[in-house]
Parts: C-alpha cells; structure tokens; sequence
C-alpha cells in the first residue's frame, strides 16, 4: 500500500515537473541576444515627439519610455506603470496605483509625480491632440508616490483608451530632466532617459539610432534582443534592397513595397505579419470641396460616389494587398463600424443623378471638369487617382490629376482650400473622438488635417459633443451610428480604402509585432528564433 | 595685373554676389507653398494657441522683411540661425555632415577626373581603337542615365545579384566594428555610391578632354613637331597636353560645383549621412532657417571654387595673365 501511494507521488512529481518544464518550454526557447533593425522613411526631428507627427522620434521613444497602461487586439486595457486604476461611482475621478519597482535609465525611481508632470506640463500644454481631451480634465494629482488621480470636469469616455495610446503624447518623461526646461545642450531632446526596455545609446546623424538592452528593466526577463537599430532610408526601392539583402529586418505597413507583398507571402525567408495597425486603423479617403460649384450640390457628391468602383481602386492602389471600406472608421474598430450607408457602384443611378441635378452632357460627353490632388511621394495615392480619373469619364466628368510635395498639398488642401477633390489618409482608431471627430468638425475649417471640404452640419456638432460623455459601449455606438450615418450621406469625403494592417519582417525573429499599434511600438517581446 | 592684386579684385565682387544670392534664395524659399508649422506640428486638429505660440518662438510672426533684416544680420556674424526641425544652430547641423559628403564627393571627384583625363588623352590620338570606343560608349552611358536610376541598377547588380557590396549606409550597424576594419568597412560601403556619383562628370571629363586631345593633335604645331623628328612621346606630352590643359580645368570647376547638386540623389538612393541628404529633409519639412543655411554654404563654395578656377587659369594660360 505504502509502496503504491509512494509510486503513485512518484507519478504525479515527474508528471509535474515535465508539465512544469513543457509549459515553460516556451520561454526557455527564447533566445536572448541579436539586434533588430527597423526602417523608417525620414529622421526624426529630435527624440522626443512632442509634436506628435514626428514618427521617427516615437518608433524610438516607444522603446525607451512606456505610458501608463495599454490596451490589446480588442481594445480592452491592461496595466503597464499603473498597477490597477479605478473610476467614482460619478465617472469623474480616475484613481491610478502606480508600480513602485520603476527606476528610471538614470538610476532615480520612478513616481507618481513624473505622470502628473507629464501629462500636464508636457502632453496638456504641448502634444497636438491634447486639444481634444485636457480641456476635459479638471485636475492631476499625485496624492503619494504611487498613486495619481485625474478629476475630470464631465464625463469622458475614451480617456483610458487615449492614455493607452502612444501616439495621444502619454509616454511618461521624467520629471527630474524635464523640468527646468531644455538646457543648452538639448539633453532632453537628444540624450532621453526613460523607463523602458531599451536605453538610447547614440544617434548617428543622417543614417540612425541605436538603442540597448536595458538589463534592469522592470518586466521580469525583457527585453530579450540586445541592440534595437532605427535607420532612416528615404528611398523606397533604396529600402526594398536592404531588406531583400537581410541589412534591415523590418518594413512597417505605410512604407510597405504593396507590389511585393505576395512574393514576400511565398517566400520562407520572410514574414508578412497581418497585424499592427489595429490602432490608428487608417484609411484612404477622397476628400470633397464643398465650395465647388459642382461638389456643392448633395447630388453630385452622391453621384461621385456611385461612380466609383472601390475594389478597383483598392486593388490598382495596392495590389491585392488591401480592402475597400464602407465607412468612416475602419473595419477593424468593429464596435462602431457601419458599413450599410455605402455606396455600391451604379453608373445608371450616377447619370440619372448629375442629369437631374442639371448637369447635362456637352458635345464631347462631359459634363465638367474637377482637379483632383495627392501628395507627391505616396504613389498608391497616384494609382488610385488613375482609376477615379477612369471611374468618373464613365459618367462624364473630366478629372485633371496633379501632385504636390506635402507642404504644398497641406496649403492647397487644407489652408487655403483650393482644391476641388483629394486623397487624404485619415486615422479612425483607437478611438474615434480622437481620431475621426476634429476631421470635420466646422470649427476646423482652413486647418491642417482637418475639415478641408469646408462642411457645415449642425447636427454633427452637436452629436459629436456629446457622444464623449456617453460611457455606456452601446449608447455611445449607437450615436456613432447615426454620425457616420450624416457623414456618408453629406460626403465632406468618401472613404475608398483601408491601408493594409501588414508588417514585413525578416524571418528569423518572433514577437515583433505584439500589440495594436506594433507597426510603431515597442519591441520589448521581440526575440531571435535562429 | 598682379595675382594679388586680382583675387583681391575679385574677392570684393564675390561679396555683393552672396548678397545678392542671400536674397534670392530668402525670397525663393519663402515664396514657397507651404506652411513649417503645420508640418512641424502635424496632425490631430492642433489648438490655435499652440500653433501661434510655435510660430513665435520661431520668429516666423514677424514680417517677412523684419525676417529678412534679421536674417542678413545674423549671417553677418555668421550665425546662420536655428534649425526649425531639428531645434540646433545650423552651421552645426551642415558641418556635422560635411565630413560625410566630402568623402563621397572627394572620392568621386578624384576618380572621375583621373580617369577620365587620362583616358581622354590616351584615346585622343587613337580614334576609333577599341580602348576608344568602349569608353565612349560608357560615356554616353554615364552622361544620359539618370544618377538614380544608374544607383538602382548598380545596387541591383553587385549588392542583391552578386552580393558584392553592402546596399545602403556608411557602415555596417549590425557588426559595430572599429579602426581598421572600420576603414575597410566603410571603403566597401563607399564603392557603389562613388561610382554612381563619378559616371556623369567622368563623362563630362572624358569627352571634353578626348575632343580636345583630336582637335590639338590636327594643329600645326604639332605637324612642326613631328616635322622636327620629335619623337611621338613627347609630342604628346610637351606639346598637346599642355594645350588641352584649359578646358579641362573649366570642366573641373564646373564639376566641383555641380558635385552637391547630384549627392541629393545619390546619398537618397544609398542613404549616405551626407548634405545632400539633409536638403532633402529640409525642403520636406520646409525648414526655411536650415535651407536658407545650405544654400548660403553652396553659394559661397560655388563662389570660391569660380574664383580658384579663374586663378589657376591665369597660372597656367600666359595669356589670360596678359590680358
């Protein structure tokens, strides 16, 4: 009897143990070591992005700061320096228990005065889509060291998702190096202390950063990679042959050779990551003059859309490599996205409208002529043109094509709106109130990025102001629905396609992309497979 | 007239020149389209008062002829300004790169002109020769292809085909290696990048130089020569070199100020960490302080290199020196 329940401990001890070792074979697989290298299009300005348009500066600084909590595939949030948070009965006080296991690159332990000093110091008075919500917020404190709270004047309901999103300006800073300023010799800018998984090392003007491994990094076991290189290559086929030459190890998805993805897709030596973009879930719209005398009849906007063949155009724009949209807000935000109130190609219902609305055909078949502008250096923009150019002949509109560097394309465009039709990428996700809303807001007319088609609607106004105060997931879904229901019948820009939600990564590494927004983020989980 | 005496001449009109091109290029890069501040901020429905006060820590509320006032002030003392983009003193930002371009243009420079002055004087006296015709025919080459494309070809071939050379850089990131390896490094990142930038002006170089060698050799002095029993060497050497010496030196001149215009596209193609690159990013980012700077510096070196064009002339042309 002793001898059987001896053999049976037995059993159940080696059992254990082999699970034990089973289950964590996978992290005992992982291999430390080796450097990453990630390509981006043009050097960041300096490393700190509080101009959020700097994209270099924030593929860098994803690596060597974090912000205060994150969020996964679905949206839903997790901590990352915050441990937990909790919010009042009343939603007005948001209360955060902060890691107290967080040292900064300098040695200085991290705090919850770094997160009040960043946010209102630095991302309230600074970050250029602070507009949208620290006039909401009617106080930041940080009551003990490990805990801050954010009292808000009314309602706000995506405030967590915006902390949790990079490119809102949350990255934590230190606010023992920040704040007495930049000094003179720019160490804030150009020497960054962080807390995160790797520690800057040095930039090398003109060809690319070099960031290490933190080793006392405050996630148990990460990073794993060694050395995390960030190099500027302007020159898309310059790029392709790096990559294809194994010098670089990753293209994200905007620069992206959209021609090569289906070789890349057969071929072993590479990887086509379909993530990544979850979160800025950007898409291809044609933005629409209302001031034209044409583009500001209803009908003719409608019989545009009509006209329009999308999966053409998606299709000649990147091979296969991306999906039309019907709507808005990108496919992948699914809790708000509505594709019913799109507009399937009919050149018969396109025609029947422009001869009612009194546009009739002249003797050579058109009707009148529109300019329709892209920003020169984004050629799938040029291809789309092509076949909108082709699309709209079919019902008699000429469409002059021309292009602009971005500087001029933004002042014809956006400032000085002369223009009659425009390709413009607009981000729709994490969120919509900070991505989707300031677009077409009437206040934003003449502004960068914003309502370039001069769009006056009371009712969006309106609905768009109060849609942030609704906390309730289906309420506020439902107002969405009926915005973007005004939004595709008004047509201030019809939105043809979504950019592909692929990364390029070279094989031989794991983990790349783990997050939403990972065409950008950090590489902490990243790891060598060879 | 003494050397002195002219290049002091001519020193003083290069002044009110770099005024005069000081002003165009204010004028040129001010006029324009598009707004630094909207590229510098970006996207995201920016507040007013944020893009105000941005535009006034970089005085660019001010008037433009107070900006231009200022602006002629400043390089007065050489203070070339603050880069809007980058947030550094300009001339920093220019010298820090010049190390770089300097190596890709002085390497291509001295290539392209030793090759293609020897060649050219080789192939002058022996048209239609196979040496003759093959260099004619890269040339032509060399002088029609686009320096872009003729990068893409030459990455094309020896880096992703043969695998000869690295694609793109200065230096291997991954390998981090270190004094004479890092030499040899960077001379095997070199070789692609110089060769692109060489083909155009060894065309330009090679043609010229071969042209003049044909039209030297029909001279009558060289039929004298030849009548004398000189012997063929030194006919060449002491009688239609020296003559052909004054073209080449134009060309060499005009090849020194065109080097930057080319390394835009060269140092894009092979992301090579030089000025060209930076003039990129500044037209992009419409970085008025930064341009203003760059072209202040090629100005004055187009300036220069004219000058030291016109003296080593009257060194070598008695009669230039008479005149």
């Amino acid at each position: 009897m002793v001898n059987k329940i001896f053999c049976y401990i037995s059993i159940f001890v080696t059992f254990c143990f082999l699970s034990f070792f089973s289950g964590t074979s996978s992290i005992l697989a992982k291999k430390s070591g080796g450097t990453f290298i990630k390509v981006i299009e043009n050097e960041p300005a300096t490393l700190d992005y509080l101009f959020g348009k700097d994209f270099g500066a924030l593929t860098a600084a994803t690596n060597f700061y974090n912000t205060l909590l994150t969020y996964d595939y679905n949206f839903d949030l997790h901590p990352e320096l915050a441990k937990s948070w909790e919010i009042s009965d009343d939603g007005l006080r948001y209360t955060f228990k902060l890691r107290n296991d967080v040292k900064w690159h300098d040695g200085k332990r991290f705090t919850a005065n770094d997160v009040e000093f960043t946010y209102r110091e630095m991302t309230c008075k600074k970050h250029n889509r602070a507009k949208t919500w620290c006039p909401r917020v009617e106080s930041f404190s940080s009551p003990s060291d490990d805990t801050f709270v954010i009292k808000l004047k009314s309602r706000y309901a995506p405030l967590l998702t915006i902390l949790g999103d990079f490119n809102t300006g949350t990255l934590i800073r230190p606010k023992h190096i920040w704040e007495n300023g930049i000094d003179k010799n720019n160490n804030q800018l150009y020497n960054p202390v962080g807390t995160g998984p790797f520690i800057f090392k040095k930039w090398v003007k003109g060809s690319h950063i070099e960031l290490v491994k933190n080793k006392n990094y405050w996630k148990q076991g990460l990073p794993l990679l060694d050395k995390v290189v960030i190099q500027f290559l302007p020159d898309e086929s310059g790029r392709l042959a790096a990559f294809e030459n194994g010098d670089i190890d990753m293209i994200h998805s905007y620069i992206l050779p959209y021609e090569h993805v289906k070789r890349f897709k057969k071929d072993p030596r590479y990887q086509v990551i379909p993530h990544g973009n979850e979160g800025t879930g950007t898409n291809e719209n044609l933005l629409m003059n209302h001031d034209n005398k044409y583009l500001k009849d209803k009908n003719v906007r409608h019989a545009i859309a009509f006209a329009l063949n999308k999966e053409e155009i998606a299709d000649a724009a990147m091979f296969g490599a991306s999906e039309p949209t019907y709507g808005h807000v990108h496919p992948g935000v699914k809790w708000i996205y509505f594709p019913q109130y799109d507009y399937p190609q009919n050149i018969l219902v396109s025609n029947l409208l422009l001869d009612n609305a009194g546009f009739k055909r002249g003797t050579n078949g058109t009707r009148f002529t529109l300019r329709l502008y892209y920003a020169f250096g984004r050629a799938f923009e040029g291809r789309a043109a092509e076949v909108v150019r082709a699309n709209l002949k079919k019902v008699g509109i000429e469409v002059k094509i021309k292009s602009y560097d971005r500087p001029a394309f933004i002042e014809n465009v956006f400032t000085k709106r002369n223009f009659d039709m425009a390709h413009q990428l607009f981000t729709t996700s994490p969120d919509p109130t900070l991505s989707v809303v300031h677009r077409y807001k009437s206040s934003n007319i003449g502004r960068a990025f914003a309502n370039a088609a001069g769009w006056v609607n009371k009712e969006y106004d309106k609905l768009t102001d109060l849609e942030v105060g609704i906390t309730n997931v289906t309420k506020r879904a439902a107002t969405w629905q009926r915005i973007q229901q005004i939004l595709m019948d008004e047509l201030p820009g019809y939105p043809l396609f979504g950019m592909p939600n692929i990364q390029l990564v070279r094989a031989g590494f794991a983990d790349v992309i783990t997050s939403p927004i990972g065409y950008n983020g950090s590489l902490e989980n990243a790891y060598l497979t060879k | 007239m003494k050397l002195n005496k002219y290049v002091q001449g001519r020193l003083i009109q290069a002044v009110p020149l770099i005024f005069i091109v000081l002003t165009i290029n204010f004028v040129l890069i001010h006029s324009a389209p598009g707004d630094p501040i909207h590229l510098l901020i970006g996207e995201g429905g920016a507040s007013e008062e944020l893009i105000e006060q941005t535009r006034a820590e970089f005085g660019l509320d001010k008037p433009l002829h107070i900006q231009y006032f200022s602006y002629i002030q400043n390089v007065l003392q050489l203070n070339l300004g603050y880069s809007l983009r980058y947030r550094e003193d300009v001339l920093g930002l220019i010298m820090g790169r010049i190390p770089a371009s300097f190596l890709l243009m002085g390497t291509s420079f001295v290539i392209s002109s030793l090759i293609g002055i020897l060649l050219g004087l080789y192939t002058g006296p022996r048209k239609d020769s196979l040496v003759d015709r093959l260099s004619v025919l890269v040339s032509i080459l060399g002088y029609s292809l686009p320096i872009f494309f003729l990068g893409l070809i030459l990455l094309t071939v020896f880096s992703l085909k043969l695998g000869w050379f690295p694609t793109q850089g200065m230096y291997n990131i991954r390998a981090s290696y270190e004094g004479w390896n890092l030499v040899k490094d960077v001379l095997h990142h070199l070789f692609l990048p110089a060769m692109t930038y060489s083909a155009f002006q060894f065309a330009l170089i090679f043609r010229v130089t071969r042209v003049k060698m044909q039209e030297v050799m029909k001279e009558n002095y060289i039929t004298t020569a030849r009548a004398k029993g000189v012997i063929e060497k030194n006919v060449i050497f002491h009688h239609a070199v020296p003559n052909t010496l004054l073209p080449i030196i134009t060309i060499l001149g005009f090849n020194f100020s065109w080097l930057l215009a080319g390394s835009v596209l060269t140092e894009t193609v092979f992301a090579w960490p030089g000025l060209g690159r930076l003039m990129f990013d500044a037209v992009s980012a419409r970085d008025y302080p930064l341009l203003m700077g760059l072209f202040f510096v090629l100005s004055t070196f187009v300036i220069i290199i004219n000058l030291l064009t016109d003296v080593v002339y009257r060194m070598v042309d008695p009669r230039v020196r008479l005149n």
